[in-house]
């Protein structure tokens, strides 16, 4: 397509830039698909530039209903940011912490472990007691192919709770920025 | 001027209505839609008034959209939907319409 018309959409794209992604990929998209029809109907550049107007006009008549939706800054919208922040405020000064340390932390030992039983069963192999690594559970210790079996074990569970909580980490932060997104809409 | 005012201002209210009318029958594309309204010199609009037009209709629940992808040279298009409650809405612009017909008409002294 010609230059012009990319830039026009681009420009277009830049003024709806307090839409969402989404919104503002799908508004272009038609656009564009006006552009091409006219194409087709043989209209030159300047003529689909003239009919489709000043970029900014065009963004605006978009932009036209949401402006008057969030004029209104009214009470029951500062409620909302009030407890929406308190509640951020609140819980993400102990999930943010806490799921940020237990996070790596349980993936690396659980590495760290399975690693150990590997290497105590491939010790015994070559001849070395690597008596530094032992599993103990009620006062006994084990031989190392049951220390593997519960190292591999133990260090499953421990990177699949490192997993997990990373995962709900992510799925906090996802949470509370669409949460702000939809409120600043 | 006065003339211009007053058109636009008419084409401002019922430009909805027509369209709601138009995809009653049928389901229609953005640029279509555009091309049958330039039939009519009171109607004939651009982009810039149609589609947020649509985009408006469709955030309250009066149509939906469904993208169909390009064949041979064609643009993607956008596909307009009417709903149920799209239709029950045309009712009521219905009413309103003739209510105001009967009004004018009367007012014309016909």
């Amino acid at each position: 397509m010609d230059k012009r018309l990319e830039a026009y959409l681009e420009k277009v794209n830049r003024y709806l830039k307090e839409m969402s992604l989404t919104e503002r990929e799908d508004i272009i998209k038609e656009i564009r698909s006006s552009m091409i029809e006219m194409q087709n109907d043989g209209l030159v550049t300047e003529q689909i530039l003239e009919r489709l107007g000043d970029a900014k006009e065009m963004a605006r008549a978009y932009l036209g209903d949401m402006i008057i939706k969030t004029k209104g800054v009214g009470l029951k919208k500062v409620a909302l940011l009030i407890t929406y922040w308190s509640v951020v405020g609140f819980t993400g000064m102990f999930v943010l912490p806490i799921l940020g340390i237990l996070a790596p932390t349980f993936i690396l030992g659980g590495i760290i472990c399975i690693f150990g039983g590997i290497f105590k069963v491939i010790g015994t192999f070559l001849g070395y007691d690597m008596s530094f690594i032992i599993v103990q559970f009620a006062g006994r210790s084990f031989g190392p192919f049951i220390t593997l079996v519960i190292s591999l074990f133990m260090g499953a569970l421990l990177a699949g709770l490192g997993v997990v909580s990373w995962q709900l980490l992510k799925a906090y932060i996802a949470k509370v920025s669409d949460t702000k997104r939809y409120l600043e809409l | 001027m006065e003339l211009e005012k007053w058109r636009s201002q008419i084409m401002r209210g019922t430009l909805e209505y027509c369209i709601l009318l138009m995809l009653k029958e049928d389901t229609a594309y953005g640029y279509d839609i555009l091309q049958r309204l330039a039939k009519y010199p009171l109607l004939s609009s651009s982009e810039s008034t149609v589609y947020p037009l649509l985009r408006r209709l469709m955030k309250e629940g009066y149509l939906t959209s469904k993208w169909q992808e390009s064949t041979e040279g064609l643009p993607a298009r956008k596909y307009y939907t009417i709903t149920d409650e799209g239709r029950e809405y045309i009712d009521h612009l219905n009413s309103d319409w003739d209510e105001l017909d009967g009004v004018i008409k009367d007012l014309r002294g016909e």
